[in-house]
Order: structure tokens, then C-alpha cells, then sequence
């Protein structure tokens, strides 16, 4: 009798108190994210039905956006947007970007990067011609529609003595003392993975930083380890001390 | 393979810092590789979004957080029966990248107390702090109470930690 006493007593002190503790949620539950990813294939139906990649996440001011690579069953590869007020519920957006038709970016877009200069929203993007990888831009007033004009800023070197000769990818982009600052794979033939630089004043002329080591890249192979193979996916920012920063995805072979 | 790296003091030439340690459990959704970051930087948390695969062809995003300071207990209550000890304790430990304080601590029912030596506590990162609750009832009765921790952590802040004792 006294044990049930002793329960009750116990359970009567926890359905009181417990509810305190549960209501002071924090904003962000850290161990939430890594468990449960946000988006997965067919999140957007057929539209990303083969796999979901290259997350672009942004700030509105008001709710989170993701800009990725879906890519259906056939192989296409679309810009698509997800929204979120929250960071746990996300809601499907749609297409941002299409494949376009006879031009640079027919056999697919991906790889999305976003910035927002002066109210713009500049949309930067892998583009494949199924010959090429070359990065383009096209802008936007609402970060949404993407309907004006595409163009291609930064192509290969066609420089065999450099590492982005046949191809260039995978773009990221800060403004930064009035000046657009891009860091982006090249493509060179090789299994190794480097990253170059290219400055513009506009945001759509964009001229390499020339190197002279490691194939003219600014980050490459690292020693023995865990980016041993090199960087590929570069992702700069400017962090509170003014600093610039990256994170990259490492290559171990 | 593929993880993600962390370099510093760009842009013609970088300081590489390691590797971020995302990788999750066999079979979840970034077990296999991780990859493709994106950064939000709000000064005191970061939010990263990347792409996660489970095995060679299954990818996910998924987001992780960044902080600065994060004061985490071990568990969500200390229980204390009076029969056994007079006293117990719960480990707090710094999830953050940087130096954690602890100011302070309140117990909301005096037949609880902490009985550790006097704060600030300074937890350097990964660092934990043993607390000492002591227990001492006025009858037989079951009680309760909450251990609030005061700290500059940027989660969960205070930090409220259950008391049960009987």
C-alpha cells in the first residue's frame, strides 16, 4: 500500500512539474537536426523523386529557404526551393530554375548559390550543355522567380596547365568591399578536386585570380587525411569578426 | 569518401581547421558521407544545411546547428531516495566551440540544496561539472522541486533540472 502511495505521490509531482519544463522549449533543438534530415527524394513528387543535393540555405528575414538540385527518375536535374518558418516543417516550393532549351544549360541546372546585393537576389548555378560544366547567373526581385535573362560568368580555361581547363562548378559567392568574391570547383581530368577564385565588380564579369601553384587553384589536396583527395562544394561566408570563412565538402580516396 | 572541412583567413590562401564531425549512425541519413555544406551565420550559432547519404544512393538534406556555449545536463532529473543517500548528482556539460560560465544556481524547494563550492564555473568545450544535490525533508512526504542553472549559454537558458526526493 505504502509503494502505491509512494507512486502516485511520485507521478502527481511529475505531471505537475514536467509540463514547467516542457513548455520552455528552446528556438533551436540542436539534437534535433543531425537525427532527421528535412528533405528527402520526392519531397517535391517526381520533380527530385532520384535524389535531393547541393542545399542552398538563406535567410529572408522572415522564414528560412533551401535552394537544392532535385533530380527526377529520368535524370533531370532542376533548382527547387523549400520554405520554412520554423526549420523542422518545410513545405515544397516548387521549380526555381529549369533546364533551358537549346542553350548552355539544357542538360541541367544544380548547385545553387544565392545572394542578395541592393535588393537583388543574384541566383549563381552550375550549368551543363552535356559538354560542359560552366557556372551562370540569372537575378530575381523576389528571390523566386527567375524569368529574366541567364548568363554565363565564369567558363572553363580551356588552360591545360590549369585545373578548371575543361570545366567549372559548384559555385559560391559573397559581396564583400564592393566586390562580388566567387570560390568554385574546377574540372581538370584529374581525380584530385581544387578550388579556384574569381572577383567581379557586377556580379556577372568575372575574372580568375591567377596562381601559380597547384594547377593555379587556391584550395587542393590537403596532407594525408581526410581531404587528401581535395575540396570540392566551397561554401565562403563572412563570419562576425569580418573574417571570411569555408566549409567544403573533403575528398579521401 | 567524402566529409566536410573547415578553413579560415580566405580568400587567395586558407588555414585548414579539421573536420566537422557530422557523420551519423550506420543507416541514417548522413551515416554513409556528408557533404555540400551551407551556412547561415548569425553571430552566436550557425546553421549548416548538407547533403547526407545513407549508403552510396540514397542522399537527404538535413540541417545541424553550430553554437558558441551550450550547457546540456546528462539527464533531465536527479532522484534522490533518502533510504539510500541523502544526496545525489547530475554532470553538466559544454556542447558549445567556446568557453562556457556558470553564474549561478536556485533551488525552488529549500529541502533541496547544491552543495558544491562557490561559481563561476568555467567549462572549457567538451569539459563537464559534477553538481551535488543534497536532500533534506521536513517529513516523509515525497518532494520536488527544480535545480535552475544560470549560466551564458546560448540554449536552454537557465538550465532547469527536475528534483525528485522521498
Amino acid at each position: 500500500m505504502k509503494k502505491i502511495l509512494l507512486i502516485t505521490y511520485i507521478s502527481l509531482i511529475l505531471l505537475l512539474v514536467i509540463p514547467v519544463t516542457q513548455g520552455r522549449r528552446p528556438q533551436f533543438d540542436p539534437f534535433y537536426y543531425p537525427e532527421h534530415p528535412v528533405i528527402t527524394p520526392g519531397f517535391q513528387g517526381n520533380l527530385d523523386s532520384s535524389y535531393v543535393k547541393h542545399p542552398e540555405l538563406f535567410w529572408d528575414g522572415a522564414n528560412f529557404r533551401i535552394y537544392y538540385t532535385g533530380i527526377d527518375w529520368m535524370g533531370v536535374s532542376r533548382i527547387l526551393l523549400a520554405l520554412s518558418d520554423n526549420l523542422v516543417d518545410w513545405t515544397p516550393a516548387g521549380i526555381v530554375l529549369e533546364p533551358g532549351g537549346d542553350t548552355f544549360d539544357k542538360d541541367g541546372v544544380s548547385a545553387p548559390e544565392i545572394i542578395k546585393v541592393d535588393g537583388i537576389y543574384h541566383l549563381y548555378y552550375t550549368a551543363s550543355n552535356g559538354q560542359w560544366f560552366q557556372i551562370a547567373h540569372v537575378s530575381s526581385s523576389d528571390g523566386i522567380n527567375f524569368s529574366g535573362q541567364r548568363n554565363i560568368v565564369l567558363g572553363p580555361s580551356y588552360n591545360s596547365e590549369r585545373f578548371d581547363s575543361i570545366g567549372v562548378g559548384n559555385p559560391s559567392v559573397i559581396y564583400h568591399n564592393d566586390m562580388f568574391h566567387m570560390v568554385y570547383r574546377g574540372y581538370d581530368g584529374s581525380p584530385w578536386r581544387r578550388l579556384g577564385l574569381a572577383t567581379s565588380s557586377d556580379g556577372l564579369e568575372f575574372t580568375r585570380l591567377m596562381v601559380d601553384h597547384d594547377r593555379g587553384a587556391i584550395f587542393g589536396r590537403g596532407p594525408k587525411g581526410f581531404d587528401d583527395g581535395g575540396a570540392d562544394d566551397p561554401e565562403i561566408w563572412l563570419g562576425n569578426d569580418n573574417s571570411v570563412r569555408m566549409l567544403y565538402t573533403s575528398l579521401h580516396y | 569518401m567524402f566529409r566536410i572541412g573547415y578553413a579560415v583567413n580566405g580568400f587567395k590562401s586558407w588555414n585548414r581547421r579539421g573536420m566537422i564531425k557530422a557523420i551519423g549512425k550506420e543507416n541514417e541519413w548522413n551515416g554513409f558521407d556528408f557533404r555540400s555544406p551551407s551556412v547561415l551565420d548569425f553571430g552566436d550559432y550557425t546553421l549548416i544545411a548538407m547533403e547526407g547519404w545513407a549508403d552510396r544512393y540514397s542522399s537527404a538534406i538535413g540541417l545541424m546547428i553550430g553554437v558558441e556555449r551550450w550547457l546540456k545536463p546528462f539527464d533531465n532529473a536527479v532522484v534522490i531516495n533518502r533510504r539510500q543517500s541523502q544526496t545525489s548528482s547530475i554532470e553538466l556539460g559544454n556542447y558549445g566551440a567556446g568557453n562556457l560560465t556558470i553564474t549561478g544556481f536556485t533551488v525552488t524547494n529549500p529541502v533541496f540544496s547544491v552543495q558544491n563550492p562557490s561559481e563561476p564555473f568555467i567549462l572549457k568545450p567538451a569539459e563537464k561539472l559534477k553538481i551535488y544535490i543534497g536532500f533534506q525533508p521536513e517529513n516523509s512526504m515525497p518532494s520536488a522541486g527544480i535545480l535552475r542553472v544560470f549560466s551564458n549559454s546560448m540554449i536552454n537558458n537557465p538550465t532547469d533540472i527536475l528534483l525528485i526526493g522521498f
